[in-house]
């Protein structure tokens, strides 16, 4: 449907669980935060929040741990700003369970599944949907390799990568910082959130509502299924603590 | 040793002395300083940056990923086969002007449109082009020099590189930031024009014939080429040159990735790690070749190799931006030392056989194969076991070169009576 998802599935494939539970509970903006056509400015994406149900997938291991600093997950159905948030319906595979192979997370909040929440329910992964050309009467951005400014407007390095998580939904914009001729360049996970996007722009149209100074400061991306993300404030205790590598 | 058997009489002819006596020798000698200078201009632009400018394409990480190892793939599987063909090619200028033409397509491939189709080719081209402008640069210098002036004209060479480096590096630097990333190609597209200028005296130079020692004997079997690549000063070079590439190359990675991470102007921090020891390289070039002519060929290698366990060990206690640059000048003086030494170690050993481009480029693929290796190595160690075990790990790979350098490394130098006879 919308091209941003379609991308994003090529991507990355899915990313862990826990993970995903820990990221819906503290950044409830999800679902706009995937709408690559959200214009308005709303820096700490929880003031979204209810209107965002997160519907973590439907595996086994999301069970153990009750909800608790996150709001209810069907309180609202889904907005209907956008198609952006659709699952994606392309070749990415079921969600599976995996084995949890990383430090269990036990502030992660349960979100219960709710598939229509968010569009469409997706069709068997094998089967074959009689597609129609249309369009989205939304305006779109193009992301990829796209120029990130600060809210000050000095350019923070630009968008290389989007990981998406099982139900092909945009968490983390990858952003290559700083460097010299190509040498020195970071690349620093971002919660996808912190986002904003601006499509009439021409020269600035993604925004990251960081400063310059926190972005070049957070460790490093590496490639793995589950990065360290700088993701918004109230959310920093949980990833930063969790995810200590060195 | 083995590089005996060739009669001298036709090597060093007494016009092609490296003092430029006569006029088409000095034109043709600062033809090569601004072939030099152009030619790490341009090289400059198909560096690391490619990277930047891909993503900026929408590329994404994968495919950038693929592109530079085509380009890393090709320029090491053409190495030594570019050196052998540069052997076998009597006109290096010619050559010269090929490679030089060669990138001129691959820039305005990049430049025009970054397609995969034309980007792989370009890294290809670019990466074969590559293996045989070094050669022939060497063996264009030979030929002005001849082996007993081959010192202090690679001390020029890399001088003139060394400047090119740098100012490619600022103005490529500031062309991506305010003109446009693209425009960095056509730039790179633009400078081999002067270069190919440059090379207008060296094709003169060639003319007047009878000064110019035209490659040479050429041994007629394959028997010459395995001899050479057997000489058992080249293969403990290789060893030295791997060992040091592989503590050296990663480490500007590492320690600009640090200086990114804090500070207000991290780029501009990079930039001056980059371009201050192509100063250093710069200004010291002249003097390490003389250096080299006075007091041989290994005291240079062990002063130049020494340095990077220096450097190493001092980024590994601190990022301190202000140490770190000053630190760089060690890499400069590390830089003149290995650039001139590169080539004339190489030419002490085989400039006779007629097997100095195959020679070096055993050499060359000896350095691509530390410098690619240590990369993921290095990146490796660092994200599993920090960024001090990294520099250590680099430090340790520079001593070992140091130790092979003073315990294995014979001195190349021409003997002393070769020496009196070519200065006179």
């Amino acid at each position: 449907m919308s091209p941003p998802v379609q991308r994003v599935c090529r991507l990355h494939g899915a990313s862990r669980v826990a993970w995903i539970a820990l990221m819906v509970s503290t950044a409830w903006g999800t679902l706009a935060g995937c709408s690559t056509t959200r214009t308005t400015a709303t820096p700490p994406a929880r003031e979204d929040a209810p209107a965002a149900p997160p519907t973590a997938p439907a595996e086994p291991q999301s069970a153990n741990a009750p909800p608790e600093s996150a709001p209810p997950a069907d309180v609202q159905p889904a907005p209907t700003t956008n198609v952006a948030a659709a699952p994606c319906v392309c070749s990415q595979p079921a969600p599976k369970p995996r084995p949890k192979k990383h430090k269990p997370k036990p502030r992660a909040a349960v979100t219960q599944p709710e598939p229509q929440s968010v569009g469409p329910v997706p069709p068997p992964t094998n089967a074959v949907v009689n597609a129609e050309v249309g369009r989205i009467d939304a305006p779109l951005t193009s992301i990829l390799g796209k120029d990130v400014f600060s809210p000050k407007g000095e350019n923070l390095g630009r968008v290389v990568d989007l990981l998406a998580d099982s139900e092909g939904r945009v968490r983390v914009a990858i952003i290559d910082f700083g460097g010299f001729l190509g040498v020195g360049t970071r690349r620093i996970a971002v919660d996808w959130p912190l986002l904003h996007f601006t499509p009439g722009d021409k020269d600035k149209s993604l925004r990251l509502t960081v400063t310059r100074e926190k972005l070049q400061s957070a460790p490093e991306y590496k490639d793995s299924d589950s990065p360290r993300v700088l993701v918004p404030p109230a959310a920093t205790p949980d990833a930063a603590g969790a995810d200590t590598k060195k | 040793m083995l590089q005996a058997p060739t009669p001298r009489s036709e090597v060093e002819p007494p016009a092609a002395r490296p003092s430029g006596a006569s006029p088409s020798n000095s034109s043709a000698g600062r033809g090569l300083d601004w072939f030099n200078l152009f030619v790490a201009n341009i090289q400059t632009g198909f560096g690391p940056f490619i990277a930047v400018y891909l993503s900026g394409q929408s590329w994404t990480q994968t495919s950038i990923g693929l592109a530079l190892s085509i380009g890393t793939i090709s320029s090491m599987a053409s190495q030594i086969p570019a050196g052998a063909l540069v052997d076998a090619i009597q006109n290096k200028t010619r050559i010269a002007a090929f490679s030089v033409l060669v990138f001129t397509a691959s820039a305005l491939m990049f430049a025009i449109h970054p397609i995969r189709l034309f980007v792989y080719l370009a890294e290809i081209l670019h990466g074969v082009s590559s293996c045989t402008l070094g050669p022939a640069i060497a063996a264009m210098s030979l030929m002005l020099a001849g082996r007993m002036g081959m010192a202090l004209r690679l001390g020029r060479n890399a001088r003139y590189a060394a400047v090119g480096n740098g100012v490619g590096a600022a103005l490529m630097g500031a062309c991506g930031q305010y003109v446009s990333e693209r425009a960095v190609f056509y730039l790179t597209a633009a400078l081999t024009l002067p270069a190919l200028f440059a090379l207008l005296p060296l094709r003169r130079f060639r003319k007047p014939g009878g000064n110019v020692p035209a490659p040479p004997r050429r041994p007629q079997s394959g028997a010459g080429s395995l001899r050479i690549l057997a000489d058992r000063r080249l293969l403990i070079f290789c060893g030295c040159a791997m060992l040091f590439t592989f503590g050296n190359a990663p480490l500007l990675m590492l320690i600009s990735g640090t200086l990114t991470a804090k500070g207000s102007n991290p780029s501009l921090l990079i930039g001056a790690c980059i371009v201050l020891p192509q100063i250093v390289v710069a200004l010291a070039s002249p003097a390490v070749g003389r250096f080299a002519d006075r007091f041989g060929r290994r005291l240079v290698l062990i002063i130049g190799f020494a340095m990077l366990p220096v450097r190493a060990l001092i980024f590994s206690t601190t990022a301190n931006s202000t140490l770190v640059i000053a630190v760089q000048v060690l890499d400069g003086i590390a830089g003149a030392g290995f650039g001139i030494l590169v080539p004339l170690i190489v030419s002490d050993v085989a400039a006779r056989s007629g097997r100095f481009n195959l020679a070096l480029g055993a050499v060359g693929f000896a350095i691509g194969i530390g410098s690619t290796v240590s990369t993921s190595a290095a990146g490796w160690i660092s994200d599993h076991f920090g960024m001090r075990s990294a520099f250590y790990l680099l430090a340790a790979t520079g001593l070992a070169a140091v130790l092979l350098a003073v315990f294995a490394m014979p001195e190349t130098r021409p003997a002393a009576d070769e020496e009196e006879e070519g200065a006179r």
